[in-house]
């Protein structure tokens, strides 16, 4: 019998769990895949300022670069720079991050089970309080007790459809992906990531090259609508790119990044949601560690306070809705914003932001004090709503 | 799986999916399995078209 049964190990599950393990609570962290973190399904880039924010260590190995900043390339190469002195950011190993998250898990106390995939949630009665979970271990059914789910389950989560709270995306609203590794390619700068914009190279999206240390980069890109497949525009890109083109590919990652906004709701009796489950990943960058990381403290804070009081109403869990909002809301708003102007904006426009954001001096403090997607995003709302007000 | 009786063929997962592995023909939906399933273990993919469809007709 637990407390609570936190649904996939990614950096939301393993972050919850941790926190409520921290503070006592008996929690299982059940994972689906028989090895925490593989496949990948990200491009491994973070901001570091983040990560210490919420207390993660990340050992050495786990850090594949660190980078300063990243440049921005509208349509017609106009660059806009957005580079700090010292590093601000992390390429990752994900599939070591992943595990080392989990690992800290454990170590505060928490269980943690691979090859165990939750099968549904077994209510009071079929609709009452949660009682527990049924889950398929190693091919075998069975069914751990626990008084609540937190369904860490990511872009796909089944346990957000089994409460009601997450319903299938329009497929306006997800961003299709793919990346490759690649090897012995050039990129100019070691420790600056690259983001190309332009509807010809990423219609509804951008592509991104991040350099992994040595001659290794994460290339890849997401689309909404266009005419092809997501593939096909990166064959194209990489084709066209001079450094890239001599390469070889060493991994094809392909998965989606709802860009909606957040669920509406992200609690029911008994259920939590956080992370890409919650999607609570942002809607103009795509970043998402950040964000899953940071509200899986908060899920654990606050389900560790339910555990205390035995109540896991909806009610009582709103705590968590009510504090997640407070924190990462408001940036998920101005995303949001600006992902609508971006949408609205053709490669004439975007080429005139570039223009007029490559005269500003954005000054490098803004980056260093938040984590990089946060403070990125920030920049450049206000400077394109400062343009849009300007004309 | 395709469950072709649900298929609507209303092309949701064609579009979404990334590797472009899904296909409508001849009032058909074909899923080209050497593009979808990555290596090197070949028992995920992404799940995107799954994600969108609006009548759940395709599961991985
Ligand atoms: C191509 C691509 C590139 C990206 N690049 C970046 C980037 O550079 N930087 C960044 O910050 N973000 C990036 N993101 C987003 C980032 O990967 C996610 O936001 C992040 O992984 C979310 O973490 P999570 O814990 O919520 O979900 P996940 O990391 O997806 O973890 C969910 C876990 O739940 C498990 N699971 C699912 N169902 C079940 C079940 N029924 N039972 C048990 N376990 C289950 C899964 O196996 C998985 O391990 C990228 C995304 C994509 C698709
Ligand atoms: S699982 Fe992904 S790659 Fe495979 S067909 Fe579906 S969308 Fe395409
Ligand atoms: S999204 Fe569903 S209904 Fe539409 S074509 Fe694909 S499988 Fe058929």
């Amino acid at each position: 019998m637990y407390d609570v049964v936190v649904v996939g190990a990614g950096p939301a599950g393993s972050l919850t769990a941790r926190t409520l393990a921290e503070k006592g609570a008996k929690v299982l962290l059940a994972e689906k895949r028989p090895e925490i973190g593989v496949p990948v399904r990200c491009g491994e880039a973070t901001g570091i300022a983040g990560l210490e924010q919420l207390g993660v260590k990340v050992g050495k190995k786990a850090v594949r670069n660190k980078t300063r900043g990243a440049v921005i390339y509208s349509p017609n190469k106009t660059r806009v720079e957005f580079l700090s002195e010292k590093p601000i950011g992390y390429v990752l190993d994900r599939r070591l991050f992943d595990k080392a998250l989990a690992r800290q898990a454990a170590e505060a106390g928490a269980e943690v089970t691979v090859d165990t995939a939750a099968t549904a949630i077994l209510r009071r009665n079929g609709e009452g309080e949660v009682i527990g979970v049924e889950v398929s271990r190693g091919g075998e059914r069975e069914v751990v007790e626990c008084s609540c789910v937190v369904g860490a389950d990511g872009v796909e989560s089944r346990v957000g459809r089994w409460a009601g709270l997450t319903t299938r995306s329009p497929v306006r609203e997800m961003t299709s992906c793919v990346e490759y590794e690649m090897v012995g390619v050039d990129i100019d700068s070691p420790d600056v990531m690259e983001f190309y914009f332009g509807s010809e190279i990423a219609p509804g999206g951008y592509a991104w090259v991040f350099p992994k240390g040595g001659d290794t980069v994460n290339v890849g890109l997401g689309v909404r609508g266009g005419e092809g497949s997501a593939i096909s525009y990166l064959r194209e890109f990489v084709r066209g790119m001079e450094g890239l083109r001599k390469g070889r590919v060493t991994r094809l990652v392909s998965g989606g990044v709802p860009v909606q906004g957040p669920i509406e709701k992200s609690v029911a009796q008994g259920i939590v949601l956080v992370g890409d489950a919650a999607r609570q990943i942002d809607p103009l960058t795509g970043g998402g560690l950040y964000n899953a990381m940071h509200c899986g403290v908060i899920a654990g804070e606050a389900v560790a306070r339910a555990v205390e009081a035995k109540d896991f109403s909806e009610e009582y869990l709103r705590g968590y809705e009510k504090k997640w909002r407070e924190e990462i809301g408001i940036t998920l708003l101005k995303s949001l914003q600006l992902k609508r102007i971006l949408d609205a904006m053709s490669d004439e426009d975007i080429n005139a932001a570039a223009r007029f954001m490559g005269r500003v001096d954005l000054g490098e403090l803004r980056l260093e004090k938040g984590p990089l997607h946060q403070g990125m995003a920030l920049d450049i709302v206000g400077f394109l709503q400062g343009l849009l007000l300007k004309n | 799986m395709i469950i072709e009786d649900h298929c609507l063929l209303c092309g949701a997962c064609v579009n979404v999916c990334p590797l472009g592995a899904l296909e409508l023909r001849s009032r058909r939906l074909m899923l080209h399995e050497d593009r979808c399933f990555e290596e090197p273990c070949r028992r995920w993919s992404c799940g995107l078209c799954s994600m969108v469809c609006p009548v759940e007709a395709i599961h991985r």
